[in-house]
């Protein structure tokens, strides 16, 4: 499956900047067995310290996973049919591909959930992997800035916020954060510049929604 | 090395808060309607913490993490392959450093 290359690849990448981050083989894959949400797991790198900055990650890992609500939400009407821990256990694995192969295969008319956890299972085992092979390897590599691999994590970002550009309807929402972020960071708040930023990023954005009506 | 002893609590936070925005959904469904304006304002905070991570990223950067940076960013505008785009970020520091040490 092709996804499966690419969750394994993706998970690599996360190894290798896991532990230019100073995270162990074991640390990292635990990471990625628990949370399976890339995003959130590359974001947390940037606030992990010494010492942890504990209630921006959490809140930038709430902040970052919310679209969950979202797809959870649009699953409802399918996964409210099943026994509360048939419910609980089936989200475990919810994940952006699975979910969209599990909403395609609902149109065609499939009602078995198993779709979605057969999907999400296999993508988190392949992340988990990646991540262990990603960590590992990347442990022969002592010099990390010499063959850029410590611009993965912002390339991802770029990538990242790129490949969801939905044209001028999100500039408030860039600009807004950029902004802030930058004033945080010179007030010397940086821990809590990413979170503010992203917020202040969010008001400028339904701001300038509700004002372009 | 960042060691579990030192690292379990932020895994286990991590762990939790993701896991209930995966069940949340489930249940805000019953609570209200997921109203396109929600809508609209999650993707304005998915724009906003990744325009953040990236500006924090280069401020505290050197050159070649801010062209590594702007590479993704125009890989992924032309190919929209994440991948190809991250690589390509990684690939961009290490000839910027070689070239200028």
């Amino acid at each position: 499956m092709p996804l499966c290359i690419f969750v394994f690849v993706l998970g690599a990448t996360f190894g290798v900047a896991a532990r230019h981050a100073g995270l162990s083989v074991m640390v990292a894959s635990l990471m990625s067995a628990a949370v399976f949400a890339g995003g959130s797991q590359f974001a947390a790198l940037a606030l992990l310290g010494p010492p942890p900055a504990m209630v921006p990650l959490l809140l930038g890992t709430l902040a970052i996973n919310a679209r969950l609500l979202l797809l959870g939400a649009a699953l409802a009407p399918w996964l409210l049919r099943l026994p509360v821990w048939q419910r609980l256990a089936s989200v475990t694995v919810l994940s952006d591909a699975n979910w969209a192969q599990a909403m395609r295969a609902h149109a065609d008319g499939e009602r078995d959930a198993g779709v979605l956890v057969g999907a999400g299972l296999a993508m988190w085992v392949t992340w988990i992997i990646g991540t262990a092979t990603g960590a590992f390897a990347s442990q022969a590599v002592p010099d990390v800035g010499r063959f850029g691999l410590d611009a993965l994590l912002v390339g991802f970002f770029a990538a990242a916020l790129t490949g969801g550009w939905r044209g001028k309807t999100d500039a408030p929402a860039a600009i807004g954060a950029a902004m802030v972020t930058l004033v945080m960071v010179e007030l010397g708040a940086h821990d809590w510049s990413i979170l503010i930023g992203a917020v202040g990023g969010a008001a400028a954005g339904a701001w300038s929604d509700a004002h372009t009506r | 090395m960042r060691t579990l002893v030192e690292l379990w609590p932020t895994l286990a936070g991590m762990a939790i808060v993701t896991y209930l925005t995966r069940v949340g959904g489930l249940w805000i469904i019953g609570l209200a309607e997921t109203t396109p304006r929600l809508v609209r304002n999650l993707q304005h905070l998915a724009t906003g913490v990744l325009t953040a991570l990236v500006v924090s990223g280069i401020r505290d950067g050197d050159a070649a993490i801010g062209a590594a940076a702007i590479a993704a960013a125009v890989v992924m505008r032309v190919t929209g392959q994440i991948l190809g785009a991250i690589s390509c970020a990684a690939i961009t520091a290490a000839v910027v450093r070689a070239l200028w040490p």
